[in-house]
């Protein structure tokens, strides 16, 4: 047990990984790679929420993760649904080629 | 005190809520019925039941049990929490007869409308009830999602999907960084409930890093649901593409949902308000001038509203700010209770004019015309006056000017924000608040003065329709939005025991 | 000076007074279009016309009743709450924290006074309408804004407390703004309307940030409360919410205050709106823009006198403006060819003796001079109105000419406004003007400098109305060929004309120095006058006859000027140009009358150069400058919004991160 992880190396990771999720939210042409960068970052959150429950023993952080965790399989339903209806009506999903609103 | 009574105050706490889940159940479960043929009229009928019961059980609950937290801590009811509700069950059911209305003449009208629309407004409950971060998210993304998906409800036009991509995915970004700040949270104060948050702040959590990042995402996630610079991008795209009964919908539930749940946490915190008040402060009046000032630029109406959405996110933000007042002697606890109660009346007022604005224009839209540009409503005041009419006072209201009721939430929120002694809020809300008369009179000046653009009513055009049209769900909800414009404007002391907020 | 407010016998029909035109505005709002279409146009329009001028006059009746009853008060006593609201009975309108604000009108001297101007001067003017808009195709929405005007006249005067009163500020403006662009066809008529709001507005944020500024320091926005708490009854024992009334704060609240009367009174720099604000029917103009609306500021000043009491610069500031403004617009008034904006800058400069009054410490005066001039300026304006009507349309006065023996009645009433307006002695202009010059003179220290400006002014007064006559009815005839015979106007408009002549002459009595009625009346709500120790550096006698050979030697050398010139056209360059037989005259009389020709060619040059560079160029320019700057600022920003996701998202990002950088750093260096 001496080999323990300690939190900080978790949160560190987190915070990696969230920053990965963001650069790709800035630079992604594709939604779907966005979206999936996006999901990168609730997950991101959710190993902070684990490895801090962890850490204070609370059981409160695993159960977060869980409720994260179905929020993000709705948000799933709907960006795909949302994406298709796109495509449907536009034959691209290229996120620059949305740009009918502006200005 | 048992268990079962236990249980049974804590869903009464959340009647509201239940009601319209139920109502939404029933829609959906009964879409293949309401679809098509004679069950297609119901759909609406119980989408606005939905919102006229939860408005209902709410003001009939009201005095049982105040002030309780529910479920072990997770959600509470309070003043702050019923009030906002009674201004957003009333925005809710107003939308549902513009939605009635716009749909139908659209064609877009299927059942699945109003029960998104009733979810909507149960996570946005939620997120006024909130007593925990992780149930305010939960609440957030249960309002968003519904939100994400009425923004592109019309799905065969390019820009109602454009519109719901981008507010998706805009908004999403939102919600993970929002969600990370809580994940922050959770790791300086040990819970997500907001009174160990609030015993954590006290003992200057907010000092270090991780408070300060903490307190800041969850001040920027909220800063994107009411679309306050530089977190309002989306607003204008999605406002001017989403169906107009949706826009109507998205525009004020998101605000007073996100105001609301923005007063309580920054209450919540208020003791580090050194870290987030200057950035509440920097926000607000980039939102009053950015906004003000892009407004004046747009023709067409839905994107001018964004706009003005924009500013009006800032004067509340404004009431926001009062909150990190509370700590600081007598007066600024004065000035945060006033705001509350401001805020409220302000959300109140935006939500009458608003939709009543986008129901002028769902009311002068047809299968083959969807009115959104200045250019639409010229010269109404002499094609259709009592619409034309209406509009301008809903300007307005949305102007500030005096004898409506947009002038007495202002008044209210300048007055706390004044109590406070932030003058330097206090002089940009009113400067910007003149700058804003500006674009507002020009949408007047189109109705009143303009010619009209289209030849006089021919048989086939709207002048034949309007008439019938009159007492259809979006004739109901102008009506409803006048009277209550002008009535609050006249007598705001009317509505004040449901309106006030008390600790 | 604090008598307990009290209860009225009439108290509870007050509500009346602007209740009444509120009904006549709902009612012809709502139903004026469909009776004029079921009655058929003729008799629809007089109903209509009846119903508008019938509810303004009744609210006079009422007023009158109150004002009797007033008068059988003892004078300290004269003070007392209504409510405006019939039904709700002392219900707060407005709670906020401690603050709360009641439907309540207050009774007093300067209401009941104003009130009477409104209602009385405001019914003939409806009466004079019904006439001169007979033609109007939109008859109905005309007479729907002026009784809406006139209700929101009556809230700003009766309101009871500062934001009653900013409510019924705000009303006017409104109405102003409608009946200005009435004629929105053309397209000047509307930007006029703008113009005349947007200027409007910069003044507002001034009267708004002193309310504010008055709500912080006093805690209440009522002007009197029966406990004595009341913004003029603390003001007036030198009191605050906590602690004494600082000059710097009474400063501070009164400057603010001035800048909300300099945009509703046209002072300089604001006056620009009011010239072009004539785009609006003559019946507007003579209501809006010349006997109410415009003298809001002088009303709203006077009530706050207490206020202006204690702060000495911005008196000594509101007297130099006014002076300012007076000569300012005196001068161009000269230069100017439609005859409704020579009586448009001669509003905007008897504004500015109106201010002077003011900043003297002689409220009194300064509404003397606001009631005798809602007498003159309307009758002027009506006149002109009725000229304008028997010519169908036509403004030029470079087309007009001897039009006295076409229109009488038009005519002699027009002389009397002229000459009550130039000061002839006895009749109403006289006694106000003289009053406000002589309290002038007491001004510490300039007194002597500012009669003499003062007095110069009201010589060129009395030119240029002489010039306005001699170019309308007294030359030679210079209607175009194709023009309609010119005609007397209908009974409906002569008559308002001849009761403001008979006004004009005998309304200036009740304020003679000896015996002033006007002013005992006005005492009691007047406490600054007596904080200042205001007196007449002029004897009496020196200063009536002053008066009276100014006004006289003005109108005479303008007599003589244009008797010499037939073709009413003193400036050479268009004498040469147009008819060559009168050059010599001309010339003869710039020999003939050098201080004459200095005075109107110089003078003209200045006054033409100030209308060009200074009012024009600069002032217009500025308005204009800001509204190009802001729109380009706008068409900057909105470009950020460029429609591509990414960008937006980045946006965010880069907002949040510098939201947390600069959080952090704080903390840091914390």
């Amino acid at each position: 047990m001496s080999f323990a992880v300690p939190t900080e190396h978790y949160l560190l990771l987190s915070a990696v990984l969230f920053c990965i999720g963001v650069a790709g939210v800035a630079t992604k042409r594709n939604p779907i790679v966005v979206f999936m960068c996006i999901e990168i970052m609730l997950n991101a959150a959710n190993l902070g929420f684990v490895a801090l429950g962890r850490h204070f023993g609370d059981v409160g952080g695993q159960i977060y993760t869980m409720l994260i965790i179905a929020v993000a399989a709705g948000e799933v339903a709907i960006g795909l649904a949302i994406i298709v209806s796109l495509f449907r009506t536009r034959e691209t999903i290229d996120l620059d080629e949305a740009d009918l609103l502006k200005l | 005190m048992g268990a079962p009574t236990q249980a049974i105050r804590d869903l009464s706490g959340i009647l509201p809520i239940l009601v319209l889940w139920g109502v939404a159940l029933v829609i959906l479960l009964g879409a293949p019925l309401l679809r098509r043929g004679p069950g297609s009229r119901l759909a609406a009928p119980l989408g606005g039941a939905g919102a006229l019961g939860a408005l209902l059980v709410l003001l009939r609950g009201s005095s049982d049990g105040f002030g309780d937290t529910l479920f072990a801590g997770a959600a509470l009811t309070d003043t702050l929490y019923s009030s906002g509700a009674f201004v957003l069950l009333l925005g809710g059911f107003l939308s549902v007869l513009v939605a009635q209305t716009y749909l139908r003449s659209r064609d877009l009208e299927k059942p699945e409308y109003y029960a998104i629309m009733l979810l909507s407004l149960s996570g946005a409950l939620l997120m006024m009830q909130a007593n925990d971060l992780i149930v305010l998210f939960l609440g957030l993304e249960l309002m968003s999602f519904g939100l994400y998906v009425l923004a592109g409800f019309a799905r065969t036009d390019a820009k109602s999907d454009e519109a719901a991509l981008k507010y998706f995915l805009l908004g999403a970004l939102a919600s993970a960084l929002m969600l990370y700040g809580i994940m922050l949270t959770y790791g300086v104060a040990a819970s997500t409930e907001l009174s160990n948050v609030q015993s954590a702040v006290a003992r200057g959590a907010l000092k270090e890093p991780m408070g300060i990042a903490a307190a800041l995402l969850l001040v920027i996630g909220l800063c994107f649901k009411i679309a306050a610079v530089p977190f309002h991008q989306w607003s204008p795209d999605v406002y001017e593409g989403a169906p107009t009964s949706a826009t109507a919908f998205l525009a004020t539930t998101a605000k007073i949902g996100a105001i609301v749940a923005f007063l309580r946490v920054c209450d919540t915190i208020a003791g580090g308000y050194h870290t987030w008040l200057p950035a509440i402060r920097a926000i607000a009046i980039l939102s009053m001038i950015v906004g003000n000032l892009i407004a004046i630029a747009q023709t067409n109406v839905k994107r001018m509203l964004a706009y003005s959405g924009v500013a009006h996110a800032g004067y509340l933000l404004v009431a926001v700010a009062c909150m990190g007042f509370r700590l600081m002697g007598t007066k600024g606890t004065q000035a945060s209770i006033l705001a509350m109660t401001g805020a409220v009346f302000y959300l109140l007022a935006y939500a009458l004019a608003l939709i009543g604005a986008f129901g002028v224009l769902a009311y002068l839209s047809s299968r083959d015309k969807d009115a959104q540009t200045l250019n639409d409503l010229r010269g109404l005041a002499s094609s259709q006056p009592a619409v034309g009419y209406a509009m301008v006072l809903f300007m307005l209201s949305l102007a500030g000017i005096p004898a409506t009721a947009g002038f007495i939430g202002k008044w209210q929120v300048f007055y706390a924000v004044l109590t406070g002694g932030d003058v330097a809020l206090a002089v940009t809300m009113a400067l910007t608040s003149a700058m804003g008369v500006y674009y507002y009179l020009r949408v007047v000046w189109y109705i009143v003065f303009e010619e009209s653009a289209a030849p006089k009513p021919s048989p086939t055009g709207h002048g034949v329709e309007a008439r019938p049209r009159a007492m259809t769900g979006v004739g109901a909800a102008i009506t409803i939005c006048c009277i209550a414009t002008i009535g609050l404007g006249i007598l705001p002391a009317a509505i004040s025991s449901f309106l006030t907020v008390v600790r | 000076m604090n008598a307990p407010l009290q209860d009225l016998a009439i108290a509870p029909i007050v509500w009346a007074i602007p209740g009444l035109p509120l009904i006549g505005f709902v009612l012809i709002m709502f139903w004026g279009g469909g009776l004029v279409r079921t009655l058929g146009d003729a008799r629809g329009r007089r109903v209509v016309g009846t119903l508008a001028t019938a509810v303004v006059l009744l609210s006079f009746v009422i007023s009158v009743f109150v004002l009797l009853e007033l008068l059988r008060l003892e004078p300290e006593q004269r003070r007392a709450v209504a409510s405006l609201v019939p039904l709700m009975d002392r219900m707060p309108w407005i709670e906020v924290g401690p603050v709360s604000v009641q439907f309540l009108a207050l009774v007093d001297p300067l209401s009941v006074l104003m009130c009477l101007i409104v209602t009385g001067v405001g019914g003939l003017i409806h009466l004079y309408a019904t006439g001169y808009m007979s033609h109007d195709r939109d008859y109905p929405r005309f007479f729907a804004y002026f009784n809406l005007f006139i209700f929101a006249m009556l809230v700003l005067c009766l309101g009871e407390s500062l934001l009653l009163m900013f409510v019924g500020w705000e009303g006017v403006g409104l109405c102003s703004y409608l009946l200005i662009s009435f004629w929105f066809d053309d397209e000047e008529n509307a930007k006029a309307g703008n113009k005349a709001f947007i200027v409007n507005r910069v003044g507002d944020v001034g009267f708004m940030l002193g309310i504010l500024a008055s709500l912080a320091v006093f805690g209440t926005l009522s002007f009197h409360t029966a406990d004595g708490r009341g913004i003029l009854d603390l003001a007036a024992r030198g009191e605050t919410l906590s602690g004494p009334l600082t000059v710097a704060t009474a400063s501070l609240i009164s400057a603010l205050l001035f800048l909300g009367a300099c945009g509703k009174s046209a002072q300089f720099p604001l006056h620009i709106w009011l010239p072009d604000a004539m785009a609006g029917p003559t019946p507007v103009s003579a209501l809006i823009h010349a006997a109410t609306m415009v003298t809001a500021g002088v009303v709203m000043v006077t009530r706050m006198s207490v206020l202006f009491a204690q702060a000495p610069v911005v008196l000594l500031v509101v007297a130099a403006v006014g002076l300012f403004t007076a000569l300012f617009a005196a001068t161009i008034a000269l230069t100017q060819t439609d005859i409704k904006k020579v009586l448009a800058y001669s509003t905007v400069s008897q504004l500015g003796f109106m201010f002077l009054g003011c900043g003297a410490g002689a409220f009194g005066a300064a509404m003397f001079h606001v009631t005798t001039h809602a007498f003159f300026k309307a009758l002027l304006f009506l006149g002109a109105g009725s000229v304008i009507h028997g010519l169908s349309g036509e403004q030029d006065m470079r087309r007009m000419g001897g039009l006295g023996r076409y229109m009488k009645v038009t005519y002699w009433t027009m002389l009397i406004g002229w000459a009550a307006i130039s000061g002839f002695p006895g009749l109403a202009g006289y006694w106000s003007k003289d009053a406000i010059l002589a309290f002038a003179s007491g001004i510490p220290s300039i007194g002597m400098f500012m009669y003499a400006v003062g007095a110069f002014t009201a010589f060129v007064t009395g030119f240029y109305m002489t010039r306005l006559m001699a170019k309308t009815f007294w030359s030679a005839p210079r209607l175009p060929e194709d023009a309609h015979h010119p005609h007397e106007s209908p009974p409906s408009m002569l008559l308002p004309l001849i009761i403001l002549a008979a006004l004009s002459v005998v309304g200036g009595l009740i304020g003679t120095p000896w015996g002033n009625a006007f002013e005992r009346f006005l005492e009691p709500v007047l406490p600054g006058a007596d904080m200042l120790h205001v007196h007449e550096a002029i004897p009496h006698g020196v200063g009536l006859a002053l008066g009276a050979l100014i006004a006289i030697a003005a109108m005479a050398a303008g007599a003589a000027a244009y008797r010499r010139a037939p073709s009413a056209e003193l400036l050479p360059a268009t004498v040469k140009a147009t008819q060559p037989i009168y050059r010599a005259a001309a010339n003869l009389w710039y020999a003939d009358a050098a201080a004459n020709a200095v005075f109107v060619q110089g003078g003209g040059r200045f006054a033409g150069f100030v209308a060009r560079w200074i009012d024009k160029g600069f002032v217009d320019g500025l308005v204009n400058a800001v509204g190009v700057v802001t729109a380009f600022l706008a068409e900057i920003a909105r470009g950020g919004q460029s429609g591509y996701v990414r960008f937006y998202a980045k946006t965010m990002i880069a907002g949040a991160l510098i939201v947390l950088a600069y959080a952090l750093i704080q903390a840091g260096m914390r």
